[in-house]
């Protein structure tokens, strides 16, 4: 029998805090794959900056083929900056009631919409003039990265539609919105670059 | 003594003068603007994805750092409540 003495009285312990995750799942895979197309873009730009200095005497674009429409593609650029930036508000008003982000997030839906819409007019235009993926590395390196783009901003539209739907259904979580806006703002953010790169 | 640093600095004075040692037989070009577009783009190439990295690991760190002292707060702050109902 355990004698009764002062030894074995234990105080009881705290109960432990429970830790929050340093980032959501969702959150660091979108990180990571990110990341992975960052470094795909990286060898693009870095193969185009390339090519374009072997050109003799700079000529860029190169003779006979059409330039691209810089000023309408910074109508494009602005929508989707805007678009950016409605999405870091659309998440604060959802920190304070899901309900609120409901028209944020439309809004970025819409613009980034108009982007996909503007770029694929302004293909067919293009496309018209004789700039194609064969007719030269201009039109090639062209088609290659705008394109890349072109289809992470179709699959960004797609994942924040969904969410919409989500929030809608009132289904939506903080973590699956940090999510998707990893994506946008990957999306947003590099498009500056490849214009810069691109267009000028 | 050790003398492992003499390759090393051997390997890093090579780095220095790409054109001497032809290290790269792709990377010549006899333009100057194409010569500093493959340095460039190795450059960037390079530390971009140690930069990506860096940064991650330094946000994750100050989150955890974060994390930690509003954990040690809310503790404090129990501990403090729980004497404080001690008669």
């Amino acid at each position: 029998m355990v004698p009764e003495s002062p030894l074995y009285e234990m105080e009881p312990r705290p109960e432990p805090v429970p830790r929050p995750k340093i980032v959501a799942d969702g959150v660091m895979g979108m990180l990571i794959f990110v990341f992975a197309e960052i470094m795909m873009f990286a060898g693009l730009i870095s193969a185009h900056t390339v090519v374009r200095s072997q050109v003799a005497g700079e000529m860029w674009p190169p003779y006979g083929q059409p330039r691209l429409p810089v000023q309408e593609t910074a109508v494009n650029t602005a929508a989707l900056l805007v678009s950016g930036i409605v999405l870091v508000f659309a998440y604060l008003a959802f920190k304070k009631e899901a309900s609120r982000a409901r028209v944020p997030m439309l809004i970025a839906l819409v613009l980034g919409l108009f982007f996909v819409g503007s770029q694929g007019m302004e293909w067919v235009a293009l496309l018209g003039e004789g700039l194609t993926i064969q007719s030269s590395t201009y039109g090639g390196f062209f088609y290659l990265i705008v394109g890349a783009h072109g289809l992470h901003a179709i699959a960004a539209i797609l994942v924040l539609g969904w969410a919409w739907f989500e929030l809608h259904r009132g289904r939506l979580t903080a973590g699956q919105l940090a999510t998707v806006s990893v994506f946008w703002y990957f999306v947003v953010l590099l498009w500056p670059v490849l214009y810069l790169r691109v267009y000028l | 003594m050790n003398r492992a640093w003499i390759p090393a600095l051997g390997l890093v004075v090579l780095a220095l003068f790409p054109d001497v040692v032809h290290a790269c037989a792709v990377c010549f070009d006899a333009r100057d603007e194409n010569r500093q577009a493959f340095l460039a783009t190795t450059a960037f190439l390079s530390l971009l994805p140690l930069g990506m990295v860096a940064g991650a690991g330094l946000w994750v760190r100050k989150r955890s750092r974060q994390i930690d002292a509003d954990i040690g707060a809310k503790t404090d702050a129990g501990s403090d409540s729980e004497a404080s109902a001690d008669p």
